[in-house]
Formats: C-alpha cells, sequence, structure tokens
C-alpha cells in the first residue's frame, strides 16, 4: 500500500512540472490566455472576419479583450502611463483591458519574447526596433485606415525615423532628446547671469571652473560618465554624424581626425582633470541634490527637479563645430504580428484614445505626457494646443530643431545601439579612465566602427 | 531459466530521483547542448535566420582582445575573492563555533546578505559609495580623503566590487565551516590540550584536517561561482571604468543582448565552461589525493 502511495504521490510530482509548462496553446478566447500571464494573447487564429478598415468609430468591429502592453517605462513616467492606461481600462467602451508590464529590463525580455514566440500584443520601445525586430512588428500605417488618426498629425521627420521604406513599424510617441540645465542659484553665486546658460561649450568650461566649489562639494559641470546616450548628443554636436555616406555614397564611419570628436574628449577630459566634472555615471542625482552648475539630461530630469524645489534653467544644448544638429531619438508603440486580430483593433484603438482621447478627457494622454514629464511632442495638435504653448519649460525644449531628426546616422545605417555601446562608449573611457590620446582613440574608434559596417 | 523480474524496491529509487533528472535535463542538459550547437552558427538573439560557421566563432575569440581581458579580469577576481573569502569565513567561523545566544545573533547577521537579491545590493552599494553623495564618501572626507571615487577608478573599482560580493556570500560559507567545525569531537582538543597545544596549534592540526572535505567543497563552489559572477558587476559597474571589472559573464551578456550575436555569445560560454571544467577537474584530484593522505 505504501509503494503505491509513494508511486502515486511521485507521479503527482511529475505531472506537477508538466502542468506548470505554459498551457496557452491557442484557443480563439484571448480572455482566458491573458490571464494566464504576461505573454498575452498569441491566437493568430481567431476567426473573426475583419471588416473594421474603413469604419474608425464601429465599435461592434472591436471586441471586448484584453491585450498586454510591454515597456521599459520605471521611472516617474511610468506612473503617468500607468495613470492613463487605468483610465482607458476603466472609461473605454468597448471593454478592452489593457494589462501593461512595465520591466527594467524591457529590451532583453522582448528580445527573448520574440525569439519564444511570446510576444506581446503592443510594445512602447524605441524606433530602432524597425531595425533590430522587422519581423515580428506590423505595419502601424494600417491605424491610419481603421481609425481617425492622422499622419500629418504627426512632425513627419519622426515618421520617417520609424519606417523603413513605406513600412512604419513604430508610431513615433515620444522624442528623446537630451538639453541643458543649470543651477540658477550656483550661477548666481558665482557671479553669473542666472538667466543664460552657456552659448558654446568654451563657456561651459570656463563658467565650471568659476562654479566649481570643492569646499561645498559643488561641480561646475555634470557631464555624465559612462552614460553614452547623453554625451552621443554633445558629441553628434560637435563632431556631426558617426557615421556618413562619403562619395562614393557608401556608408563610411566619421572618428579618424574628426576634430569636432576630438574636441569634445579633451574638453570633457580637461574638465575632469581639473576637478570642474565628476567622474560619475549618475549625475542626475548630484543636479537634484543641488551639487552640479551645468549638466546634460533629458527631459525626465526637470521633473525631480521640480520635485526637489531646485532653481534651475533649462534650454537646448549649444551649437557645437558641427552646426546645427538634432540627435534625438524617438520612442513609439508597435503591434507585435503575435497580436491577433482583435487584439490589433483593440490596440489601435488604444492608440487612437492614447493620441485623440475622447469626450471624457480633459488632457489628452500624448498631452499630458509633455506637460506631466516634461517630453517634447511631436504631435502637432498638442504642440499647437494652449496648455503646451503655455509652459516655459516645454517651450524652451521645442526649439524649431524638432522639426527634423538626425540620430548619429542616417537611417540607412541600422547598428547605432551597436555604434554607441561597442565605439563610442569604449573610446571615451579609453580617454578619460585609460588615458589614450584623444586621436589615437578616434583612429581605434574608426577600425571599430569600420566593422561594425562590414 | 527463470525469467528475472527487477523487483519494484529497485526502480523506486529511480521514480523518487525521476523528477529531480527530468529538472536537471530540461534546464541544465538541454540549454547546455544548446549552446553548443548555437556556437558553431552566425545567429541573432531572436534566432532567426541561422547561418552554419562552424569554429569560425572560436577562431574570431583567439583574436578578441576583450575575451582575453574578461578572462583576465575573471581569474584575478577569482583569486582574490576566493582566498580571501575562504580565509574570512574560517576565521570568523572559528570565532563563532560555540552555540551561545551572541554567536547565533552573530552568524543570523552574517547570513542576511544571503538572502538579499543581488540587485539591491548592488544598487543598495552604488548609493552608499556614490562619490559625491554617498554616505562612505562622506566618512572618507571627514578623515582627510579627498577626490576619492571608489565606483569609478581604474584601479580600485575591482577591489571594491570584489568586497561587495565577499561581503554578500560569505555568510553561507561561515554557516557551513560552523557546522563542519561543530561535528570535530571534542575528544581531539582535549587530548591537544594535554599536549600543551595552543588554539591556533589545534585549529591547523585537527579543525581543519577534520573539516577538509567541507573546506574542499566551499573552495570549489566559491571558485565556480566566482568564475561566473555577473550579477553584482552588472548592477554596479556594468564592467567599466574601461572594462576593468568586465568579467567573462558580463561579457557573454553584452555579446548575447547588447550586440545580439547569440552565436558568438554561446561560443564565448563554451569557453568559460571548459575553463571551469578543467579547474574543477584539477582541483577534485587535488582533494581525493589529499584525502588518500589523510
Amino acid at each position: 500500500m505504501k509503494r503505491w502511495l509513494a508511486l502515486f504521490l511521485v507521479l503527482t510530482l511529475c505531472m506537477t512540472f508538466v502542468g506548470c509548462s505554459n498551457g496557452n496553446k491557442g484557443g480563439s478566447n484571448n480572455n482566458d490566455s491573458v490571464s494566464s500571464g504576461p505573454s498575452g494573447s498569441t491566437d493568430k487564429s481567431s476567426g473573426t472576419a475583419s471588416d473594421s478598415k474603413g469604419n474608425s468609430n464601429d465599435s461592434k468591429s472591436v471586441k471586448p479583450i484584453a491585450i498586454s502592453f510591454w515597456n521599459g517605462y520605471t521611472g516617474s513616467d511610468g506612473e503617468v502611463l500607468m495613470e492613463y492606461v487605468e483610465k482607458f481600462n476603466k472609461e473605454n467602451p468597448y471593454g478592452i483591458t489593457v494589462e501593461m508590464d512595465i520591466n527594467a529590463e524591457f529590451l532583453t525580455k522582448i528580445a527573448a519574447a520574440f525569439a519564444g514566440g511570446k510576444a506581446p500584443d503592443l510594445v512602447l520601445g524605441p524606433s530602432s526596433f524597425k531595425d533590430q525586430y522587422p519581423n515580428y512588428l506590423i505595419d502601424m500605417n494600417e491605424i491610419f485606415t481603421v481609425t481617425s488618426l492622422k499622419k500629418e498629425n504627426w512632425v513627419s521627420s519622426y515618421l520617417d525615423t520609424c519606417s523603413v521604406g513605406d513600412i512604419l513599424y513604430v508610431l513615433p510617441m515620444q522624442i528623446t532628446g537630451r538639453f541643458m540645465y543649470w543651477n540658477k542659484d550656483l550661477f548666481k553665486a558665482a557671479g553669473l547671469d542666472p538667466e543664460k546658460g552657456p552659448s558654446t561649450y568654451e563657456e561651459w568650461a570656463e563658467w565650471a571652473s568659476r562654479i566649481t566649489d570643492k569646499s561645498k562639494n559643488i561641480y561646475g559641470s555634470g557631464v555624465p560618465y559612462d552614460s553614452v546616450f547623453n554625451t552621443c548628443h554633445l558629441l553628434q554636436r560637435m563632431g556631426g554624424l558617426f557615421v556618413d555616406f562619403d562619395e562614393n555614397n557608401k556608408l563610411t564611419p566619421r572618428f579618424k581626425d574628426n576634430e569636432g570628436y576630438a574636441y569634445f574628449l579633451n574638453w570633457y577630459n580637461g574638465m575632469i582633470k581639473s576637478g570642474d566634472n565628476p567622474i560619475e555615471r549618475d549625475t542626475d542625482s548630484m543636479m537634484i541634490a543641488g551639487r552640479i552648475g551645468i549638466t546634460v539630461s533629458g527631459a525626465y530630469l526637470s521633473t525631480g527637479l521640480d520635485s526637489a524645489g531646485i532653481n534651475y534653467g533649462v534650454a537646448q544644448l549649444p551649437n557645437g563645430g558641427a552646426g546645427i544638429q538634432n540627435p534625438n531619438s524617438v520612442g513609439g508603440f508597435s503591434v507585435t504580428t503575435s497580436a491577433s486580430e482583435d487584439a490589433k483593433l483593440a490596440a489601435f484603438k488604444f492608440l487612437e484614445w492614447w493620441y485623440n482621447g475622447d469626450e471624457n478627457t480633459e488632457v489628452s494622454a500624448i498631452l499630458n505626457w509633455s506637460l506631466a514629464n516634461g517630453f517634447p511632442s511631436l504631435y502637432i495638435p498638442a504642440i499647437n494646443d494652449s496648455r503646451y504653448q503655455s509652459s516655459s519649460k516645454l517651450a524652451a525644449m521645442t526649439g524649431p530643431q524638432n522639426a527634423v531628426t538626425t540620430y548619429l546616422a542616417p537611417k540607412e545605417f541600422t547598428k547605432t545601439y551597436e555604434l554607441l555601446m561597442e565605439v563610442v562608449g569604449p573610446m571615451i573611457e579609453a580617454v578619460v579612465s585609460g588615458n589614450m590620446d584623444a586621436y589615437k582613440a578616434l583612429e581605434e574608434a574608426q577600425k571599430k566602427a569600420e566593422t561594425l559596417i562590414q | 531459466m527463470a525469467n528475472k523480474k527487477i523487483p519494484r524496491t529497485a526502480i523506486m529509487p529511480y521514480l523518487f530521483v525521476a523528477p529531480v533528472l527530468i529538472l536537471l535535463f530540461v534546464f541544465n542538459i538541454l540549454p547546455l547542448l544548446s549552446a553548443f550547437i548555437i556556437s558553431l552558427f552566425d545567429i541573432s538573439i531572436t534566432l532567426g535566420q541561422p547561418k552554419f560557421i562552424g569554429l569560425e566563432n572560436f577562431i574570431e575569440i583567439i583574436g578578441d582582445s576583450r575575451f582575453w581581458n574578461s578572462l583576465k579580469i575573471t581569474l584575478k577576481w577569482t583569486a582574490v575573492e576566493v582566498p580571501l573569502q575562504v580565509i574570512l569565513a574560517l576565521i570568523l567561523s572559528a570565532a563563532l563555533t560555540d552555540n551561545s545566544l551572541f554567536n547565533r545573533i552573530i552568524r543570523g547577521i552574517y547570513f542576511l546578505p544571503i538572502i538579499c537579491s543581488a540587485t539591491v545590493v548592488g544598487i543598495m552599494w552604488k548609493l552608499i559609495l556614490h562619490s559625491n553623495i554617498g554616505y562612505i564618501s562622506y566618512l572618507l572626507r571627514l578623515l582627510g580623503f579627498e577626490n576619492i571615487n571608489l565606483m569609478n577608478s581604474p584601479t580600485v573599482t575591482f577591489y571594491v566590487i570584489v568586497f561587495m560580493s565577499i561581503w554578500k556570500t560569505f555568510g553561507i560559507s561561515v554557516t557551513i565551516f560552523v557546522s563542519a567545525m561543530q561535528s570535530v569531537p571534542k575528544s581531539l582538543y582535549e587530548a591537544a590540550e594535554l599536549d600543551n597545544a595552543g588554539k591556533i596549534r589545534q585549529f591547523f592540526s585537527i579543525t581543519l584536517p577534520y573539516i577538509s572535505p567541507t573546506l574542499w567543497f566551499i573552495i570549489m563552489t566559491r571558485l565556480i561561482s566566482s568564475l561566473q559572477v555577473f550579477d553584482i558587476v552588472y548592477t554596479t559597474t556594468g564592467g567599466g571604468p574601461n572594462f576593468t571589472t568586465e568579467t567573462l559573464v558580463t561579457y557573454i551578456y553584452t555579446r548575447a543582448f547588447e550586440v545580439y550575436r547569440m552565436g558568438y555569445a554561446s561560443a564565448v560560454s563554451v569557453c568559460l565552461f571548459f575553463i571551469i571544467l578543467i579547474i574543477t577537474v584539477i582541483l577534485y584530484s587535488r582533494m581525493l589525493k589529499q584525502e588518500k593522505e589523510y
């Protein structure tokens, strides 16, 4: 009897391990499949005929459904996202539930999800997804035929950034730029005009030396170390695109003997060696603590500075030797090929609401994204809204050059992420931490970048 | 000839270990075999469009200076962390062997970092050691140490991260050593005292030999663990500054998830597998030889 009981228990244990594997083997009931986990509805076999293309206001074509939505907005901007997703879930008349999963490892997780065929229905990610995952994302142009959204309401250069040929892989939502912030109180204490940030990088370095106060642990400059997503904005302004077409119309890296890049490396290294700029990755915290005079950071820093009560100024970064540059990257929404037809339509409805709102929405999500987070907008109705226009912070961040963006290289070069991680970041570190000569570092960067193009 | 039937008692043990074996096979053996196979391909993170390239990934590794740097850092890490941790754990265990209330509380405190997530530990230490707003940096400045940057120095940061790793994990070594030391017969110490042997002599002549299987176990497990260190490095420095803390597994991670070369990353992990295997076999032979001598 004991043996039979033991055998039964062992077999039960084995069965539980088998049962623990994902039991979502399809079925057309997407509500069930979504509730089983974050992989969401992956059923492509829905038998629902799609007839919603010409009828953006026909709620009958959109069924009650739960869709999965992944992103990596773990900061205070994520809270705004959560607030609006909850609002949509509560108020939409279609019975759509957006199940959002915010994860700091989103970029790693989504790669594994695509590889495993368990991708979510909707993602909010960088425009580089168009190069990394073109086989896993649908053409978002479809949304303009299914909903009331109009393509001309977007700043067109950002649509180009998110497209490959005529296929729009990412519906732009956010401009990810970098701005210059300065601490007005520290400026005043150093005898500088608190209403004006430096207009050149020479001024930046000179003013930084006047602001630095070792006795109070204050640094005049706060260009973050090992933060290539910030420093690339300075580099491009000083030296131009990292990769560009040569006279033979061939993509070529532009590191070797680039005077602008050499200027940045010597300028940055000089401020570090003189003690005017800390070797610190997290200069945002230092700025929020009032320990930095001038820094470069994203729009998100403004929220932290407002909360900390810092008296600060914000402006576009000064132009450098490369003339007018606007290296803004773009974040946006993409519907994945894992989404069923019903899930796709539901996602479109959510996005329509995100951009246009409805009769219950006082401030549309896209507008509030800018007002609350400080991100400049690329959606023209939001930019033209009186609340946007009256925000001095947004006015400072939304310059005329926001109309055009070229981020690091022409869009034909698809390895911008690898360029930053493998070439630009190590180049800066070699000079700052490795004491390498700037021109030698540029030569080595040139060789590495050439392997990326090959 | 009698029909030989396998008795039920012979089958039952296998049924009991079957679940573990299944798990081991699915989560250890299969991924290991997959890594070997994937290392022969040029394949992206999404495992799409694989291209068989044979040993090309391994040939590329030979000329990859960043691989050799990460291997050097990993071996350096092991050479520093393992002896320090073992010695520290031995000394503390010897002091905390008695089961007094005080000792039990201290052992519990030392064990606490083990149950903390490595991510949390990394973030916590990053904040504490921040060059400007960190508490430790503040204390160092009070002591007159200006311009100390513990987390961004090419020379010092490596040792700081090793310290964090030791701080997080040595508690388990202490716990295991304490239970091993508590199993040493008291009569041996009494006999040694009668022979006028001091505490230190007793430790080296009685305690260490008696607990040598445990000692070898700790050394081997800590060695294997340190050769695979990733979490504490990733959450603190990410391999910087200037690759001075980039270990092999951190490098493998960048190949797979930053440049999306899953084939190459698998090839490097296969190399790491063989490195760990060789070192473990050498150590294990040494351990067996020593046990025979005793």
